[in-house]
């Protein structure tokens, strides 16, 4: 069995039923509603950018299976993915994107669409989100296809960090010291400790329970800066209704190294473990990850233990489905098993069929690659046929071929103005980034690949927008 | 103290923009000379939403305000001058000494 027919496997109880695929990213904003962590300040052109995310689902979908997205992949890009060899689901674009949205509000918002969804639910397939929230829940609900997954409310359980930090501690497994606090006494207690790492000398990090992508953390080194953190907190939680709070304070420790694995949890509590990715991350956002991992056997054993364990807690909670964790080296060598605990589709997820394909058994020895996302400076949108010819020859466009494979073009255009804007916006320089795979023979061609494909990008900006620094 | 309040407009908004590019430099490791007033913070400069909240309590701390999360928008954000203009308020607000020194 490939992913996509364990994944179906895992949720639905059978390989072959067909999934409507949703790409919900940073479903977290959803989970967080009503609770109170750290200000959320998510401005600039992220938003609109992690929404056209949803264009991973794709290459998590197979022949048989849908895909909701925002709008209509780009053809050149669809021919591309076809051309190496990956079998295409069926695609469903919303009627109407509105950059602001998530995928989940464009598809409740397009009746034509939810009719076709009932339709596909007719005929026995179910819907698989990136993650569950309530609007997922309302989508299927309102469409009448079967939702694949738990309810939102076990969903959103399992993610807080508050849940990652008991069950990794009822379990035994080792963690940077830390405290949780789901009201305004427990953050006073836990601040109180955290006074004394910083009189200690060492940092601490303050995490929301629901932040994504290292929004919602904060590394504090002084007692000032913690002080104003406190104030800033207990005043917003002074204001929500009941008070309620969802934080995590933990001591920052020293690291080699970040990992991400992932395992599945089946409707019948069985656990498997997928694979694990060394992650590059850069000031704590997520940047890709390194495949392979540069783990010894041990290490691996260890964290295939660990997931077993944590697998078997997440089933007898209710849940079942992709469970990524994050995880990390210390100096020595030694394991943090658990850093987090995100029960939904990773990152990662969607890259497993492209690892199926060019870097499993089939591939040569010493394969190596590094997933990616470049940032991206545009004047004007880029179609995916230019930024083949602007790759040209960096381009991973033939099965044992070495280059980037690129597995979203829609993050590339998405913060590119409206064309009903007045000329002078259009002409306005915008933020996109894009993501692909680089695979390369070695880990020396691919570090120098990478530095290639990111100086000719960026030449790129430079071209389009010389009057910006 | 004679300033006429032109000048103390100035005064303010000088220190203002050079508290928020001291800020920024900081938070974005990029060059304060680079920074200006037109400077947009996510478009040019690089701010995103793991660096504003260190950035908002940097410049707090610096001009003894306090922000008010909430009432925090997108267009504050667009520039510099956006922000600077938001922050004189909250100065001229909760510190009338300083905006008035």
């Amino acid at each position: 069995m490939d992913f996509n027919e364990r994944l179906k496997s895992a949720l639905t109880g059978a390989p072959d039923t067909s999934l409507v695929l949703l790409g919900n990213f940073e479903v977290e904003d959803q989970w967080a509603r009503g609770e109170t962590g750290l200000p959320r300040l998510a401005f600039g052109s992220d938003s609109v950018i992690v929404n056209r995310m949803d264009e991973f689902a794709l290459l998590l979908a197979g022949k048989s299976d849908h895909v909701v997205l925002k709008t209509a992949p780009d053809s050149d890009f669809l021919a591309y993915l076809e051309d190496l060899g990956f079998d295409l689901p069926g695609i469903l674009p919303v009627a109407r994107n509105d950059p602001r949205n998530l995928v989940t509000e464009d598809a409740l918002a397009d009746p034509a669409l939810l009719t076709e969804l009932g339709v596909l639910g007719a005929e026995g397939a179910a819907l698989s989100a990136h993650g569950v929230s309530e609007l997922e829940e309302r989508l299927a609900a309102t469409a009448g296809i079967a939702l694949a997954a738990p309810s939102a409310a076990t969903c959103k359980a399992v993610n807080s960090k508050i849940y990652s930090r008991r069950l990794a501690d009822a379990l035994g497994i080792r963690q940077a010291r830390g405290w949780t606090c789901d009201d305004v006494a427990g953050l006073e207690e836990a601040f109180t400790a955290a006074r004394a790492v910083l009189a200690a000398g060492r940092p601490v990090v303050v995490k929301d329970a629901y932040g994504v992508s290292g929004k919602g953390i904060e590394l504090v080194e002084g007692e000032r800066r913690l002080d104003r953190l406190l104030r800033m907190i207990t005043k917003r939680a002074g204001q929500a209704a009941g008070g309620r709070l969802g934080l995590v304070v933990e001591e920052w420790v020293g690291k080699r190294a970040d990992l991400n694995y992932q395992f599945t949890v089946g409707r019948d509590g069985g656990v498997r473990f997928d694979f694990v990715k060394e992650a590059l991350t850069e000031r704590g956002v997520h940047k890709g990850h390194r495949i392979p991992a540069r783990l010894t056997e041990r290490q691996v054993s260890e964290l295939k233990d660990v997931s077993g364990r944590l697998g078997e807690s997440l089933a007898a909670d209710g849940y079942y489905g992709v469970v990524g964790v994050d995880a990390m080296v210390d100096p020595d060598g030694g394991l943090y098993p658990v850093v987090e605990i995100n029960a939904r589709n990773n990152m990662s997820t969607y890259q497993a069929a492209i690892q199926e394909a060019f870097l499993g058994e089939r591939a040569a020895a010493g394969t190596t690659a590094l997933v990616r996302q470049y940032p991206l400076r545009l004047t004007r949108p880029l179609p995916f046929g230019s930024l083949r010819d602007v790759l040209g020859d960096l381009l991973f466009d033939a099965p044992g071929g070495t280059g980037l494979l690129v597995n979203n073009h829609a993050t590339v255009n998405a913060a590119a103005p409206a064309s009903a804007e007045p000329a002078d916006a259009t002409d306005r320089p915008f933020a996109g980034r894009l993501y692909g795979v680089v695979i390369a023979p070695s880990a020396e061609r691919m570090t120098a690949l990478d530095g290639e494909i990111g100086r000719r990008l960026a030449a790129l900006g430079e071209r389009s927008s010389p009057d910006v620094a | 103290m004679e300033n006429t309040a032109p000048g103390n407009a100035t005064g303010l908004h000088g220190q203002v923009v050079g508290t928020i590019v001291t800020s920024l430099a900081e938070a974005t490791q990029l060059d304060p000379g680079t920074i200006g007033e037109g400077s947009t913070l996510f478009d040019e400069l690089g701010l995103d939403s793991t660096t504003v909240l260190g950035l908002l309590m940097a410049i707090e701390e610096e001009l003894g305000i306090e922000f008010e999360t909430d009432s925090l928008e997108q267009h504050h954000f667009e520039s510099v001058g956006t922000l600077a203009a938001f922050v004189e308020v909250q100065v001229v607000e909760q510190v009338p000494d300083l905006a008035g020194a």
